[in-house]
C-alpha cells in the first residue's frame, strides 16, 4: 500500500513536470546497431516479432523483403540500408531471424514495416527537449529526420515518417 | 440520429445514381420515338422520384433542379412540348448535371457551377414558352379560372373500411351522411385557416368522418380543394349555407350518401382498386406507389404492375464492403484449405512408404532369431499391424473429409463471387450516349448495337473495363467508320454499325466490339514500324499479317496523329491492352481492310482468386495466371537454338523466343543439360507465343490475389502476391510485362 503511494506520488510528479512542458508528442525508441533513434507512436501501428520476410525480387536492397501480416502482404524496409549503414539481412532470399523486431508504421493508407535490432524505450518529447533539426537536412541521406530529442546524456535522432515515405517511394 | 439522416442520404444516392442511368437510356429512346409513352413516364417518374428523395434529405438544390425538369417532362406527357433532338440535348444535359450535382452530395458537398444557371435557363424557356402555362403542382390551373365549377366525383374517395363502416353507422342511427368537396379561395389573405374554419363548422352541426388531404398535411400546406366526409342531423341545404363562407370559399359540391350509395362506395373499394387522389398534392414525395398514380392516365398502368413485382423480389442491400470482407476470409479458407490438400498429398505419399517399408521390416523380422515366447511377439504383430490399419484409415478419413471441404470451399467460392457480379448494362448503359455525342460531332451516321447486357461481371472490374471500351468505341467512330459519303461511294450503308457484345464463355466473360468501318492494313503497319525502327527490320519482315496486328498494342508504336494518317487505329492501344492485362484479361483483334474490324476482351470472371500455375524459381514460389498460359512442356535440349546470342526454342515447326525467370529473377545464366529437366511454359504475347522457362512446376492451384503496395515495391513482372499451402508468399507473375520488358532490353542490347 504504502509503495503504491509513493509510486503514485512519483507518477504524479512526473505528470506535473510534463504538464508545465509542452508535449510534442510521444515516440518509441529503438536501436540500430549502438545507435538510438525514435519514431512518433502515432505512425507506429504495432511492434511484432519477426516472421518470414520474402525478399522481391529486382527490388532495391532497402526492401529486406514482403511479410504476411494477418492476410496482408506488406513491404519491410532496412532502415539501415536506408541510412546507409550495413545490414547483414540483406539480399537475403528468406529472412527468419527471430531476435529482431519490426515496427508497423502506418502513414494514411500506406502500410510498411522497418526492421529494428530491440526497443529502448518510450519516450516523450517536449519543447524543453526536443530540437527541430533543420541542420540535420544538409546531408542528402539525413533528410529523413525531423529533429533531435535529449534524452539524459544521449541524443536520439527523431525520424520524419512523410519525408522518409517520400524517400521510399523515389526509391528505384 | 445523424447516423440515421447518413443512412437516408445514402439510400437517396444509391437510388438516385441507379435512376439517372435509366434516365439516359429512356432520354435516347425518346430521342428515336418521340411518342413514346412508355419512355415519356419514366423519365418523369425519375425526374419525380428524384425530386421527393433529394426534398426527404434536404438536398434543395437537387430537388429544385429536378422540380424545372419534371415540370417540363409534365408538359411533354401533356403534348405541350414536343421532343425535338434540341430539347433532348438540354434535358442528356440536365441530367449530366444533376449526376455532378449527386457526385458532390456524395462527396459532401454541393455543386456550383454556371452550367446549372445556363441549363435552367433553357429548361425556364422551354417550360414558358407553351402560352397558357401547364399547372405547376404548387399553383393549380384552375386559380385563373373560378368559374369552373368544382366536380365531386364519390368512386374516387380514398375511403379505409373503418371509414365506410363510420358512415353505416351514422345512416343506421338515422343521420344524414354527406361528402362535401370545397374549392377554396387561393387569393385569400387567410387562405391558410380556410380548411380549419370549415372544420370548426362541419364540428359544431355534426361529426366529421374523414377529411381528405388529412389535417396534418392541411397544416403544412395550402390545399385547394378539401373533401369533408360528415354526418349529421341537419339537411344538404342548410349545411351548404352555413359552410358557404364568402372569400374563402369559390364553389361547393355535395353528394348525398344513402345506403345505396354505402353500397356502391363500399364495391368500389373491395375491389382493390387504389382509389385515384382528388388532388396531386394528397400524398407524400416518398410514397412511391403513389407517385406511379401520378402519373395518370391508364397508359402507364401495366407498367406499374411490372414495378411492382419487380419489387416484391426479395433483395438485400449490403455494403460491398461487407461482401469484400466475407470475400477476404474465404480467400483465408481457400488458403487453409490448399494446406489440407497439401498435407492429404504428403500422407498419401508417407501411407506408402510405411506400407513397403512395413513390408520389408516384417520380412526381415521372420529371419532374425527372436528370443522369447512366440505367442508375445505375434501379439505384439497383431497390435501393430491393427494399429497402422487403424491409422491408414484414420488417413482415409481425413482424405474424404479434405474432398468435402474442397467440395464446399469451391461451392462457396462460387456464391461469394455471385454476391459480387452485376449485370455488364452498368457499365454498357453509358455508352449509348456517348457514341451519339462523337458520331453528330464528327458528323457520322453511327447505329450502336448492344447484345448481352445481361451478362455478368465482377463489380470490381466495372471501372476498369470502361476506360479501355470507351477507347475502343471512340476509335470505331473515329477511325473505323468512315463518313457517310466515303460509305456511299464503297456501297456501304450510310449508317455504320458497331456492336457492342458481352457473353459468358466458359471461366471468362468475352467482349466483343465490331465495327463495320475500314479496317486496318497489316502492310501499312509493318511500313509504319519500319519508319519508326521500332523493331528489327528482319524480325519485322518475317512477321506474319497476324503478328504485325499486335504491333498496334506495343507503347511507343506511334503517336495517334501519325497513325491517324496511316490505319487510323493505335491510339492509345498499349493502354487498352495494359489496363485490360490489369484485371488479368487479354485483347486481341481481327480485321478485314475495307470490311471493318473486331476487337475481342477476354476477362476471367473474377478479380479475388485465380487459377494459377504455382512454380517454384530459386526456392521461391511463384504462380503464373492459367488465363496466360498455353501449355508447358518439358525441354529437349535438341530443340534449342541460339539466335543473336538469345535462345528459342523449336515446337511442332515453330521457333518460340523463350527466357528464363531464374536469369530474369536472379540474373542467374540460362544454360541446360541434358540431365537437367527444364520446363517451357509457353505464353501468349499479343498475336505471339513466347516461353518462360522454369525448373519446377508445382501444378494448377486456385489463387488468392493479394495485393502489393505497388508503390512502395517495384519489382518489373510481378504484379500481386499471394499465400500458398505452406504460409510462404508467392508472387503473381504478369507474363506480359515480364515479355515486353525482356524485349526492350533485347532492343536495346542490339
Amino acid at each position: 500500500m504504502e509503495e503504491n503511494k509513493i509510486l503514485n506520488k512519483k507518477i504524479d510528479k512526473e505528470q506535473n513536470t510534463l504538464r508545465n512542458q509542452n508535449i510534442l508528442f510521444q515516440g518509441i525508441a529503438f536501436y540500430l546497431d549502438d545507435n538510438i533513434y525514435t519514431l512518433d507512436v502515432m505512425y507506429i501501428r504495432s511492434i511484432i516479432t519477426v516472421k518470414k520476410i520474402f525478399r522481391v525480387p529486382n527490388t532495391t536492397e532497402k526492401v529486406l523483403g514482403v511479410l504476411n501480416l494477418r492476410g496482408s502482404i506488406l513491404p519491410v524496409y532496412s532502415l539501415k540500408m536506408i541510412l546507409e549503414l550495413d545490414d547483414p539481412l540483406k539480399n537475403q532470399n528468406v529472412i527468419t531471424d527471430e531476435e529482431k523486431f519490426i515496427i508497423m508504421v502506418n502513414k494514411d493508407k500506406d502500410v510498411f514495416g522497418i526492421m529494428i535490432d530491440s526497443i529502448y524505450k518510450k519516450i516523450v518529447a517536449t519543447n524543453e527537449n526536443y530540437r527541430e533539426g533543420n541542420f540535420l537536412k544538409q546531408w542528402a541521406k539525413n533528410f529523413i529526420f525531423g529533429g533531435v530529442l535529449l534524452d539524459e546524456d544521449k541524443e536520439i535522432l527523431v525520424i520524419n515518417i512523410e519525408n522518409m515515405l517520400k524517400y521510399m517511394i523515389s526509391l528505384k | 440520429m445523424e447516423d440515421f439522416t447518413k443512412e437516408l442520404e445514402q439510400d437517396f444516392l444509391e437510388e438516385a445514381f441507379s435512376l439517372i442511368d435509366n434516365l439516359e437510356s429512356s432520354l435516347l429512346q425518346l430521342e428515336g420515338n418521340p411518342s413514346d409513352t412508355k419512355s415519356i413516364n419514366e423519365v418523369f417518374r425519375v425526374a419525380h422520384t428524384i425530386k421527393g428523395g433529394a426534398g426527404t434529405v434536404g438536398f434543395e438544390e437537387i430537388q429544385e433542379f429536378t422540380h424545372l425538369i419534371e415540370d417540363i417532362l409534365d408538359m411533354v406527357r401533356k403534348d405541350k412540348i414536343k421532343l425535338s433532338t434540341d430539347n433532348i440535348t438540354t434535358l442528356l444535359e440536365s441530367r449530366d448535371i444533376l449526376e455532378k450535382m449527386l457526385n458532390a452530395r456524395a462527396a459532401g458537398k454541393v455543386y456550383e457551377d454556371p452550367r446549372i444557371a445556363q441549363n435552367t435557363g433553357v429548361l425556364s424557356r422551354l417550360k414558358t414558352s407553351v402560352p397558357s402555362a401547364v399547372k405547376t403542382p404548387a399553383v393549380p390551373a384552375a386559380a385563373v379560372t373560378p368559374a369552373k365549377p368544382v366536380e365531386l366525383k364519390s368512386d374516387k374517395l380514398p375511403l379505409t373500411n373503418e371509414d365506410l363502416s363510420l358512415i353505416n353507422e351514422a345512416l343506421s342511427k338515422n343521420k344524414n351522411v354527406f361528402i362535401l368537396k370545397y374549392m377554396l379561395n387561393d387569393k385569400y389573405e387567410m387562405k391558410e385557416v380556410s380548411s380549419f374554419q370549415l372544420y370548426s363548422l362541419l364540428n359544431d352541426n355534426g361529426e366529421i368522418i374523414k377529411i381528405i388531404p388529412s389535417l396534418d398535411e392541411l397544416e403544412t400546406e395550402f390545399h385547394r380543394e378539401v373533401v369533408f366526409v360528415v354526418s349529421t342531423s341537419k339537411d344538404a341545404e342548410y349545411i351548404k349555407d352555413k359552410t358557404f363562407l364568402n372569400e374563402m370559399i369559390v364553389d361547393i359540391a355535395l353528394i348525398v350518401v344513402d345506403s345505396k350509395k354505402l353500397s356502391e362506395l363500399e364495391s368500389s373499394n373491395s375491389t382493390g382498386e387504389k382509389p385515384a387522389d382528388i388532388s396531386e398534392e394528397s400524398k407524400t414525395d416518398g410514397d412511391k406507389t403513389g407517385d406511379k398514380k401520378n402519373g395518370t392516365d391508364g397508359d402507364d398502368e401495366p407498367k406499374d404492375d411490372a414495378t411492382l413485382e419487380k419489387r416484391n423480389l426479395s433483395t438485400l442491400r449490403v455494403e460491398s464492403w461487407k461482401v469484400d470482407n466475407l470475400l477476404n476470409l474465404l480467400g483465408e479458407l481457400v488458403i487453409a484449405k490448399s494446406t489440407y490438400s497439401q498435407l492429404d498429398n504428403d500422407f498419401d505419399r508417407i501411407t506408402t512408404d510405411i506400407k513397403t517399408t512395413m513390408k520389408e521390416f516384417l520380412n526381415g523380422i521372420l529371419k532374425l532369431n527372436l528370443t522369447g515366447e512366440p505367442e508375445v511377439v505375434s501379439e505384439k504383430n497383431t497390435t501393430l499391424s491393427k494399429a497402422l490399419t487403424q491409422l491408414f484409415l484414420s488417413f482415409d478419413t481425413f482424405s474424404e473429409n479434405v474432398q468435402k471441404i474442397n467440395r464446399i470451399s469451391s461451392s462457396l467460392q462460387e456464391n461469394v463471387m455471385n454476391m459480387r457480379m452485376v449485370p455488364i448494362q452498368t457499365v454498357f448503359s453509358r455508352f449509348p450516349r456517348l457514341i451519339r455525342d462523337i458520331a453528330s460531332k464528327l458528323d457520322k451516321k453511327i447505329d450502336l448495337i448492344i447484345e448481352g447486357v445481361e451478362t455478368e461481371i465482377d463489380k470490381g472490374m466495372v471501372d476498369d473495363i470502361f476506360d479501355p471500351l470507351i477507347h475502343l468505341l471512340r476509335n470505331a467512330v473515329d477511325h473505323g467508320i468512315e463518313s457517310p459519303e466515303v460509305r456511299r461511294s464503297q456501297g456501304k450503308a450510310e449508317v455504320g454499325k458497331i456492336v457492342l457484345k458481352a457473353a459468358h464463355e466458359g471461366d471468362s466473360i468475352v467482349i466483343e466490339v465490331t465495327d463495320d468501318g475500314k479496317g486496318i492494313d497489316p502492310e501499312a503497319l509493318r511500313e509504319k514500324a519500319l519508319a519508326t525502327k521500332l523493331m528489327d527490320r528482319t524480325v519485322l519482315e518475317r512477321m506474319a499479317h497476324r503478328e504485325l496486328l499486335g504491333l498496334i498494342f506495343l507503347p511507343g508504336f506511334s503517336t495517334a496523329k501519325e497513325v491517324s494518317n496511316l490505319s487510323g487505329r493505335g491510339v492509345g492501344m498499349d493502354i487498352v491492352r495494359k489496363k485490360i492485362e490489369e484485371i488479368g484479361g487479354n485483347v486481341g483483334i481481327s480485321t478485314v481492310k475495307g470490311k471493318g474490324t473486331k476487337f475481342i476482351i477476354r476477362l476471367p470472371l473474377t478479380l479475388a482468386i485465380i487459377q494459377g500455375l504455382l512454380i517454384v524459381v530459386e526456392g521461391m514460389f511463384y504462380v503464373i495466371p492459367v488465363a496466360s498460359v498455353e501449355e508447358t512442356v518439358i525441354i529437349n535440349p535438341k530443340n534449342l537454338k541460339l539466335i543473336n546470342g538469345n535462345y528459342a526454342l523449336e515446337l511442332r515447326d515453330k521457333l518460340i523466343p523463350i527466357l528464363a525467370l531464374k536469369n530474369f529473377f536472379y540474373g542467374l545464366p540460362f544454360n541446360i543439360q541434358e540431365s537437367t529437366k527444364e520446363y517451357c511454359i509457353v505464353t501468349k504475347f499479343g498475336e505471339r507465343q513466347v516461353g518462360i522457362v522454369v525448373s519446377e512446376v508445382i501444378g494448377e492451384q486456385d489463387i488468392v490475389i493479394k495485393p502489393l503496395n505497388t508503390k512502395l515495391i517495384k519489382s518489373p513482372g510481378i504484379s500481386a502476391a499471394t499465400i500458398v499451402g505452406n504460409g510462404d508468399i508467392g508472387y503473381i507473375i504478369d507474363t506480359s510485362q515480364i515479355i515486353s520488358y525482356y524485349f526492350k532490353v533485347g532492343v536495346k542490347n542490339k
